[in-house]
């Protein structure tokens, strides 16, 4: 299946009109002192309106960088962003700054996994919030204070007139994730990017984040992308999961189909190396070698190298996501040739 | 390795004549004991005291008070084993595998250093090292001359385990080890650990805040909750059968890797309480479903709640029928 094909069949989507979000042959590059890092190479999807995308991946594969792509925020001069965003109707590519000031915040937010870096340090969070809606919907201040309340009530963080008084500096950590998350959501944004919110936390911390995140997306009936590194949390939160490597998408699908029953090899790999249930006592089946160099990739399959299915045209290139089953994508030459996985 | 009542305070504020007003109590009067040829599993969130514990096992720190043996040796004081002598039988990885690493030394160099300091000849120590990085899986002819910021974080951390095991120690303290590395890599390292220890005799420390990594690599676990031992076991029994309100949230928090199996309700609420003067009594009470009066009156010991089994150590009132906790009820294995 080609790309033409993907397109009108784009999964999860099936059923909505029109996506929310759909991303186009998306490539990132950077130029660096040592060559051109190609962070992202050609990433094709749709999001459903109240859809939630998991995007799963190691270290440099691509999963945040696609991400601040979408939201806009990636340094430029030294990046080229190529292909297309189209967010409700809008290029957000080729959309003047301007404008997409007006779209960020009430339209599309993110929230980061150090929410220290994301709040600002002098203003208490009451404050931010409060500025936040002010400047978006034209509100006077005291109607947006209000409405800050009601955020910090509604992330569960108690006592919140007290808190609205606080700086960011005198929460924990995971009360400051969910001030973060307040004002992300103080415009009620229609797609909400999240980079690993909760890979600082505490494991119980964690849980509560997950869950209320889940509980505020339901409620507000926003789309979300989560991009984390963690099995676990991608299944708690996930609709749909994509799996990147090498800046592409290996696999696209419902959670269930993705994580339980993978159908590409890195995917795959990447659930036999990662440890759990009662594993003990067990030779973990690891993937050999380490991930590609991004200012050298190969031509073909990014993972070609450390593949134990590799043959020699998985190097040649022309490597592209088809169909699987029902909305579920992988990116494997041998899956398409053979027409079956090797792990069924 | 026996360890009793260990502790260890950093003061944070103190008044004029420098008395102590407030400390962060990292580490509480614990005591255990890791037996030869075991890996006991360290676990607990931040602010647990699961670094200041290996820390002050490896006398990077000196405790407060309280008294670790290795071997039937006393470790420090006037009459007890040095800590050069120390670093011969017990030694340790640290989470950051490049700041562990001198960056301007080859690592070879770094790998042979300990052998060298401790009197070896240089060609012998080089030899060491060679052989090191083999067994760790890095290539001698490809890596030995090559400095840390060349590696990857995985091959710095395979680096740093051989440079660890160059002294030919008997107990490893693996600090939060493979926390940094991403998943295909954390498992290749575990693996090598696991080699390496049957090779080599060695008994591992193993910390981590991963409940996943910890169960798949420990022999006995041991629980941690700001600077107290709350709960120790074996590791079947500690994942099949917790008894400490705290452990049962820990692991009930974990998330599902099943996305039809989704948690429903997060186990308990807030975040872990600052370890700067901790509550009296039992410090998980704050945020414990089952507390009561006595958990506020009264610190629960190791062996209040009476052994369940082999060596399960629970410290909870409820585990103690004579506690006066209104939920405590009589273990089959107390007395």
């Amino acid at each position: 299946m080609n790309r033409q094909t993907l397109q009108a069949d784009a999964p999860l989507s099936a059923t909505a009109a029109t996506p929310l979000l759909s991303v186009k042959d998306l490539a990132v590059r950077f130029a660096t002192r040592e060559g051109v890092v190609e962070a992202v190479n050609g990433v094709n999807f749709n999001l459903a309106r109240g859809e939630v995308l998991g995007i799963l991946g190691e270290s440099g594969s691509g999963k945040s960088v696609s991400l601040r792509a979408i939201m806009g925020i990636l340094p430029r001069g030294r990046t080229t962003v190529t292909g297309s965003i189209n967010f409700d109707g809008h290029e957000l590519l080729s959309m003047p700054e301007k404008e997409l000031d007006r779209l960020r915040g009430p339209e599309i937010a993110m929230i980061f996994q150090e929410p220290m870096t994301a709040l600002d340090p002098v203003f208490t969070v009451g404050e931010q919030i409060a500025e936040t809606i002010v400047r978006h919907e034209g509100v006077d201040w005291s109607t947006a204070n209000a409405r800050a309340k009601n955020f910090l009530e509604m992330v569960r963080i108690p006592s919140p007139e007290r808190r609205l008084q606080a700086y960011p500096h005198e929460m924990s950590g995971g009360m400051r994730q969910r001030a973060m998350i307040a004002l992300a959501l103080s415009c009620k944004p229609k797609l909400l990017l999240a980079d690993e919110p909760t890979t600082a936390l505490d494991v119980t911390v964690q849980i509560q984040i997950i869950l209320l995140l889940r509980e505020l997306q339901r409620e507000l009936g926003m789309a979300v992308i989560f991009v984390t590194h963690d099995v676990g949390v991608a299944s708690e939160i996930s609709d749909a999961v994509a799996v990147m490597y090498g800046g592409r998408y290996m696999e696209h699908g419902p959670a269930e189909n993705v994580l339980l029953a993978p159908n590409h090899p890195y995917t795959h790999g990447l659930m036999n190396s990662t440890v759990h249930g009662s594993m003990r006592g067990q030779r973990l089946d690891t993937i050999p070698g380490l991930p590609p160099d991004l200012a050298n990739l190969p031509k073909g399959c990014p993972f070609a190298a450390r593949c134990g299915h590799a043959i020699p045209e998985c190097e040649q290139g022309g490597i592209a996501l088809s169909a699987v089953g029902k909305n579920h994508f992988s990116a494997c030459l041998r899956v398409e040739k053979e027409g079956r996985s090797f792990f069924a | 390795m026996t360890v009793a009542d260990l502790r260890k305070h950093f003061p944070i504020k103190r008044n004029l004549l420098g008395r102590t007003l407030s400390a962060v109590q990292a580490v509480d009067d614990i005591s255990f004991q890791v037996i030869k040829g075991e890996t006991l599993g360290i676990v607990g969130e931040s602010g647990c005291g699961k670094s200041t514990t290996a820390r002050l096992l490896m006398r990077l720190i000196e405790p407060d008070a309280g008294v670790v043996t290795f071997d039937g040796n006393t470790v420090g004081g006037a009459h007890g084993v040095g800590v050069r002598d120390l670093y011969r039988d017990v030694q340790m990885v640290f989470q950051d595998s490049y700041a562990s690493l001198n960056p301007r030394m080859p690592i070879s160099m770094s790998i042979a250093y300990g052998p060298l300091s401790q009197g070896m000849n240089r060609k012998a120590a080089m030899a060491v090292a060679v052989k090191l990085l083999e067994q760790v899986g890095l290539n001698p002819v490809l890596y030995a001359n090559r400095y840390p910021h060349e590696l990857s974080g995985g091959q710095k951390q395979r680096v740093n385990i051989a440079r660890a095991l160059a002294l030919r120690p008997r107990l490893v303290i693996l600090d939060e080890a493979v926390s940094a590395l991403d998943k295909s890599i954390e498992a290749q390292i575990l693996n090598l650990l696991i080699d390496l220890k049957q090779e080599y005799d060695l008994t591992y420390v193993f910390i981590s805040h991963d409940l996943n990594v910890i169960r798949f690599i420990s022999d006995r676990v041991m629980v941690m909750y700001l600077g107290h031992i709350v709960e120790v076991g074996r590791v079947e029994d500690i994942y099949a059968r917790p008894e400490h309100p705290y452990t049962k949230a820990l692991l009930a928090a974990m998330p599902s890797m099943d996305p039809r199996k989704r948690t429903e309700t997060a186990p308990i609420t807030g975040d872990p309480p600052n370890p700067i003067d901790p509550p009296p009594g039992c410090r998980f009470r704050t945020r414990c479903p089952h507390a009561a009066q006595i958990c506020e009156d009264r610190t629960p010991s190791l062996n209040d709640g009476a052994a369940t089994g082999e060596g399960h150590l629970v410290a909870c009132h409820m585990r103690d029928r004579r506690s006066g906790h209104p939920e405590a009820r009589s273990s089959g294995a107390s007395q």
